[in-house]
């Protein structure tokens, strides 16, 4: 079909303009997941309309009718919404399980510094075994390990979890997370408490105890956006 | 020319996508229209659904996306990978051979050879 440029006027432009905007602003209430991710979503969308409203207006459309025939194509944004639920949700499983990962350790050594090195001696085995919380990370650890495997590059080879299981992993590791902080401060208080924190580094204790309740609110949204995410998608 | 059912692409929409981008970076709608005049109009998918299955095939590292600024638009160019393009060239060759035995199957046969 031969190609036309078609000069808009600025009410033409500005009826393009509203009606995109709608649709955006509707698709945008119905996405769920990080915001940066909606965001991305959102202008890329945009830019996809413009792009075919061009494309129809160059083709001899009016601007309300290329406007028109850009979005029925993209489709109803519950559609084009629910199309996107599982990569959104996977994203967000993702940059929960990689938060977490990355905090164990920068939490873990304070704890480490200040529970298990003043009192072994310096054998790896000994010092490893005696950390209390190795038995629950180090199966967190493998599992979110896992689910960053299968939903990220490696899907080439894998088999690919969906983004209910992701969403599960992510919930699990915040539980996870949740509940050995709070036994590291309640240990932590415990010493306190009977008088035999003498021994113990006040600097080191305040840094591990800040850090496990910085990760607090940090891993309770893991949970929420998780929990939301299960009862929302199928 | 017969409508195509957007669920008979099921399957096959990765390596068309991929395809599209074997000969250059595009931006999301030009893929989308890539699809649908490189299949003669038969893939005429509605556009919502492309772009999440972009995102899951950079997810799995076949293509790569950049996003830049022209004229004021934030715009998101996707490109093959090398991973990408070795996928490609894998459902090249399985697609070549399920179709050559989907036609020795489906073609017609003459009247009498139909009934033997």
């Amino acid at each position: 079909m031969a190609r036309r440029t078609v000069v808009k006027s600025p009410a033409e432009a500005k009826l393009e303009s509203q009606e995109v905007e709608h649709y955006l602003r509707t698709l945008g209430g119905q996405l769920r997941g990080p915001a940066r991710a909606r965001a991305a979503v959102i202008d890329e969308i945009r830019d996809g309309l413009d792009d075919a409203i061009a494309a129809g207006t160059s083709q001899g459309m009016s601007t309300a009718e290329a406007s028109e025939e850009a979005i029925a194509q993209l489709g109803a944004p519950q559609l084009v919404a629910a199309a996107f639920a599982g990569e959104l949700a996977i994203h967000q499983s993702r940059t929960i399980l990689w938060r977490l990962l990355l905090t164990g350790p920068l939490v873990g050594i304070w704890w480490f510094l200040l529970l298990v090195v003043p009192s072994q001696h310096i054998q790896p085995a000994t010092v490893i075994s005696a950390i209390p919380a190795l038995p629950v990370v180090a199966p967190a650890v493998m599992i979110a390990t896992g689910v960053l495997a299968t939903t990220g590059s490696l899907i080439r080879w894998l088999p690919e979890s969906s983004p209910r299981q992701a969403a599960l992993a992510a919930s699990l590791i915040g539980l996870v997370t949740l509940a050995v902080d709070t036994t590291m401060l309640v240990i932590l208080a415990t010493r306190v408490l009977n008088g035999t924190a003498g021994s113990l580094s006040p600097i080191i204790a305040g840094i591990a105890a800040a850090a496990s309740i910085g990760r607090f609110p940090f891993a309770g949204a893991a949970i929420c956006h998780s929990v939301r995410r299960l009862m929302f998608s199928r | 020319m017969l409508p195509m059912r957007p669920e008979a692409l099921k399957g096959h929409l990765d390596a068309l996508l991929l395809s599209v981008l074997e000969d250059g970076p595009r931006h999301g709608y030009a893929i989308i229209e890539a699809v649908r005049t490189g299949s003669g109009g038969t893939f005429d998918l509605q556009t919502g659904t492309i772009y999440p299955a972009l995102h899951r095939l950079e997810r799995a590292g076949y293509i790569a996306s950049r996003w830049h600024v022209i004229g004021g638009r934030r715009r998101r160019e996707y490109d093959l990978t090398a991973s990408g393009r070795r996928a490609l060239g894998a459902e090249r060759a399985i697609w070549v051979q399920f179709s050559t035995a989907v036609s020795a199957l489906l073609q017609e046969k003459p009247w009498p050879a139909a009934l033997s």
